[in-house]
């Protein structure tokens, strides 16, 4: 475990699986942060996400979970903004349905001095939307899937269908509802609303007709952020399938000669992937298509580059490190020529 | 300005050979009641083989002329002398009786086309030869709605009249065949209490207009049952009725999904009647600004739904994929599966399901609709909504699940009678989906898939031409009006409430389908 993340835990209250979910406000005496120590098998997935809940329910923001392994349900339902940290193995289906979370899985010893990587098991943190979310190993299957925003990095490889059907970012009028309003209305209530609500959309529509009003819903999408996926290594089959506005990258940092699977991006309709290595035409799905890299996009790789350094830097194992150090200083040295080591696919109807 | 001539001018298709045929409906329009208001113009919207021409049906021709009757250039609005035509290209109708109904002399017919439907043989009609020559001209064969050859047989159901061994009541006068009383759901702390028990089918937003959407919502606010949500999510500017919503997340997963906990519940789906198992396709042209913003993808791009895979369609996944939807939703939220009812093996997925711990299970049965699906699948509807309903409640009696999952039916459930039988082979609750637009104006014309719907239902450039409040209204009329009738039949085989109606087989068939009798004309229940 990391020191400084050892001294931040000095102070926090710690739960195990013997603390007792009615007791959890009373432990946490007001404390913002908290420690919880899975004990490898002792307790279980939904016995975790049970006592997550309630302890944000009691205003913690901060959680260190320790002795991870396999546990799911990790931070699902978990009211954000929070941040977790995840010493250990996160399970199958964790940290899916995630909302403004940030998340970090790190490699740990046990107790019994196993070494456990920092990886992910399948369908991690799909159909979530997590500030940042930043997998310290690997991930199996469907990481990513249905996503439709936040910002993914993978330190090491990826399974099959990672990214699948992921969107192009949530606008900002899925933030902006006060679901309080409506807690108490009646269903008369609801009504009027939903008339009132329409009454205002009819008056728009006729004063600008179809076309112009739904120009109105342009403005409203325009500073949405898509999805971006960052994976260290490489991923296997269908990566971004069916995406629709998700950027995808693959750094390729151990040079692997074959940095992608079969079938990838097969079906995207909207989004790019950049993908660092030799990537054949066998390799692509269909209806997408190699293109050129611009300006625009050199700049987007350069900074997603550096941010992923800045996440995993001393963070993983010495050969990982030396791997990544060497990217870094290889990207430092020949800016442009690391970058058109990347190819780039969208969809065939791309300009 | 003088006007000089008028006439009614029938245009042939300009096709050779067969092409020219002609549609399945003759539209004439009666020279002597016509005012020339060009309503019927303005009103239709259906130009499918040409879709670049900017009428539908009704064109309108003015030609105007100077005073020495020298013809003026088209883009003349005035002159001394006007001629006017109305042109009928009647290839393109699919008889949805908007022009009939907007025309305010009554001069429009619309018929049968005789020189259409007359051809062929019984076996190989004209259905079948049209259906060829449309694909013989590269067309794409997508439909909406049933098929054109599919028959109700609910006449060949009778129920029990046996009144000496059970008394017949009256709904009218007594506490008898009350169906207003349901839950649905019947874990402990996850049961929603729901006053009917027929409920709107899962519809995507996009696939109706935002005014037949927002009916049908009103609607299924006041007859104080859950609104079930299709996988094109739903509008912000409903988010005050989230709380009386089902979500549904199939292969296509649209939408932000954030603030989960303030939905009622989430179904998944793992397929549909019509469409088995496949995901959807949004054509660019329909996913507008408006579409991408509550989808959250990019506007004005194909909009593939994936194919399925194992994020929720394994076996072993099941479990996970509810336990993660609970977690998000919180403990006292309904979490349901959308399943295929034609399947062989039904019973063994109800009991997977129920094992699973669905709080319901929607069993989508052959005969039902849809918004837009290839022709083939449409021919391939499957096995009746009934029969599937009897094995899987038969499936769940068995293994001892019956008490710990809701049942609802699907499938071509088209009146209230059929909608009783439903619960009495052991569906809890019905569902239907085109009886519910028929009150905002649906004719059935099965042109939902082409954006051109003139009624306003299923084409959102014109959903003005609906007014929501008077659509909610007339569902819920509609609704009360099926209930009522449910609970007449009830009462007369003597129940008394909904518990006493699921599963009550108190019905006999005797038509001539062999699957059906073998089930409910002659096994004993």
């Amino acid at each position: 475990m990391l020191e400084t993340a050892k001294k931040e835990m000095e102070n926090d209250p710690v739960f195990d699986s013997s603390t007792p979910l009615d007791d959890v406000k009373d432990l946490l005496n007001n404390s913002k942060s908290l420690t919880i120590d899975c004990g490898v098998t002792k307790m279980t997935g939904p016995r975790l996400n049970d006592l997550m809940k309630t302890a944000r329910a009691g205003g913690v923001d901060d959680f260190t979970l320790l002795n991870v392994c396999g546990q799911n349900l990790i931070g699902t339902g978990v009211s954000g903004p929070a941040k977790i940290d995840v010493h250990g193995l996160m399970g199958n289906h964790s940290a899916a349905f995630i909302d403004k979370i940030e998340l970090n899985t790190y490699p740990t010893f046990f107790p019994n001095q196993v070494w456990c990587p920092g990886d992910a098991q399948v369908a991690i943190a799909n159909t979530s939307n997590p500030t940042d979310l930043n997998i310290g190993g690997s991930v199996d299957d469907l990481f990513a899937s249905y996503c439709p925003s936040g910002t993914f990095r993978v330190a090491g490889q990826g399974g099959n269908r990672c990214g699948l059907r992921t969107g192009a970012g949530i606008p900002h009028v899925w933030r902006e509802i006060d679901y309080s309003e409506f807690k108490n209305m009646t269903g008369d209530q609801i009504k009027e609303d939903l008339l009132y609500k329409y009454q205002l959309r009819k008056a728009k529509l006729n004063s600008l007709g179809f076309q112009k009003f739904l120009l109105e819903f342009k403005k409203k999408i325009e500073d949405r952020k898509p999805p971006v996926i960052v994976f260290g290594r490489r991923v296997r089959d269908y990566f971004m399938e069916y995406a629709q506005g998700t950027i995808g990258v693959i750094l390729n940092i151990y040079d692997a000669p074959s940095p992608v699977g079969y079938y990838i991006c097969s079906g995207m309709t909207a989004g790019r992937a950049f993908i660092r290595g030799d990537v054949s035409h066998d390799r692509l799905g269909s209806n997408v298509k190699f293109s050129s890299m611009t300006d625009e996009n050199r700049e987007f790789l350069d900074k997603q580059i550096r941010d992923f350094y800045e996440t995993f830097d001393k963070r993983l194992t010495d050969s990982y490190q030396e791997k990544l150090d060497g990217f870094v200083k290889q990207l430092d040295k020949n800016r442009d020529g690391t970058l058109d080591q990347f190819v780039k696919i969208v969809p065939i109807d791309s300009k | 300005m003088e006007i000089v001539d008028r006439k009614i001018v029938y245009d042939r298709p300009p096709k050779i050979g067969i092409g020219r045929m002609g549609g399945p409906y003759k539209v004439t329009v009666d020279p002597d009641k016509c005012v020339w208001c060009y309503t019927c113009v303005f009103e239709c919207t259906h130009n499918i083989t040409m879709p670049k021409r900017p009428f539908g049906v009704f064109e309108d021709v003015d030609v105007y002329y100077d005073e020495k009757k020298r013809r003026l250039p088209d883009t003349a609005r005035q002159g001394a002398y006007l001629k006017q035509e109305l042109r009928i290209l009647d290839q393109d109708c699919c008889n949805c009786k908007r022009c009939v109904a907007m025309c305010p002399t009554d001069a429009i017919i619309v018929d049968t086309n005789p020189n259409y439907k007359v051809i062929g043989t019984p076996d190989h009609g004209a259905t079948t030869i049209f259906q060829n020559l449309q694909r013989s001209e590269g067309r794409l064969m997508t439909s909406s709605m049933m098929e054109y050859d599919q028959q109700p047989d609910y006449e060949d159901f009778h129920i029990d009249a046996s009144i000496i061994l059970n008394p017949q009541r009256d709904n009218r006068n007594e506490f008898a065949g009350q169906l207003g009383n349901c839950y649905l759901g019947k874990r402990s702390g996850r049961r929603i209490k729901v006053s009917t028990p027929v409920f709107d089918a899962h519809m995507s937003y996009g696939s109706n207009s935002h005014e037949a959407y927002l009916a049908r919502l009103m609607a299924s606010i006041e007859l104080n049952r859950p609104f079930f949500v299709g996988e094109g999510y739903l509008h912000p500017d409903f988010a005050s009725s989230f709380k009386h919503c089902i979500l549904q997340f199939g292969t296509g997963g649209f939408g932000p999904w954030v603030d989960l906990d303030q939905f009622m519940g989430v179904s998944i789906k793992y397929g549909q009647d019509a469409k088995k198992g496949k995901g959807g396709k949004l054509p660019a042209p329909k996913n507008d600004w408006e579409i991408a913003l509550i989808r959250c993808i990019e506007p004005y791009r194909d909009v593939n739904s994936p194919n399925p895979q194992h994020l929720q369609y394994s076996i072993e996944e099941l479990r996970m994929r509810i336990a993660s939807l609970r977690a998000a939703l919180g403990p006292n939220k309904l979490v349901g599966a959308d399943i295929y009812g034609t399947i062989w093996n039904v019973d063994h997925i109800v009991v997977a399901l129920a094992r699973a711990g669905f709080d319901y299970i929607t069993l989508r049965g052959g005969g039902g609709g849809t918004g837009a699906a290839s022709i083939s699948d449409l021919q391939n509807r499957g096995l009746n909504a009934l029969y599937i309903g009897k094995i899987a409640h038969d499936a769940l009696v068995r293994e001892g699940l019956r008490e710990s999952v809701s049942l609802i039916g699907e499938g071509a459930f088209l009146n209230p009678k059929m909608a009783l039988l439903g619960l009495m082979v052991g569906f809890d609750f019905i569902g239907t989906g085109t009886r519910h637009l028929i009150p905002v104006g649906c004719t059935m014309c099965r042109r939902c898939h082409t954006g051109q719907c003139a009624w306003g239902i299923t084409a959102r450039p014109y959903g003005h031409r609906i007014d929501p409040e008077e659509g909610y209204r007339r569902i819920v009329d509609m609704m009360v009006s099926w209930k009522r009738g449910m609970e007449g039949l009830s009462a007369g085989l003597g129940f008394t409430t909904h518990e006493d109606v699921v599963g009550s087989r108190r019905f006999r068939y005797h038509g001539k389908n062999p699957l059906l009798f073998e089930t409910f004309g002659k096994q004993p229940f």
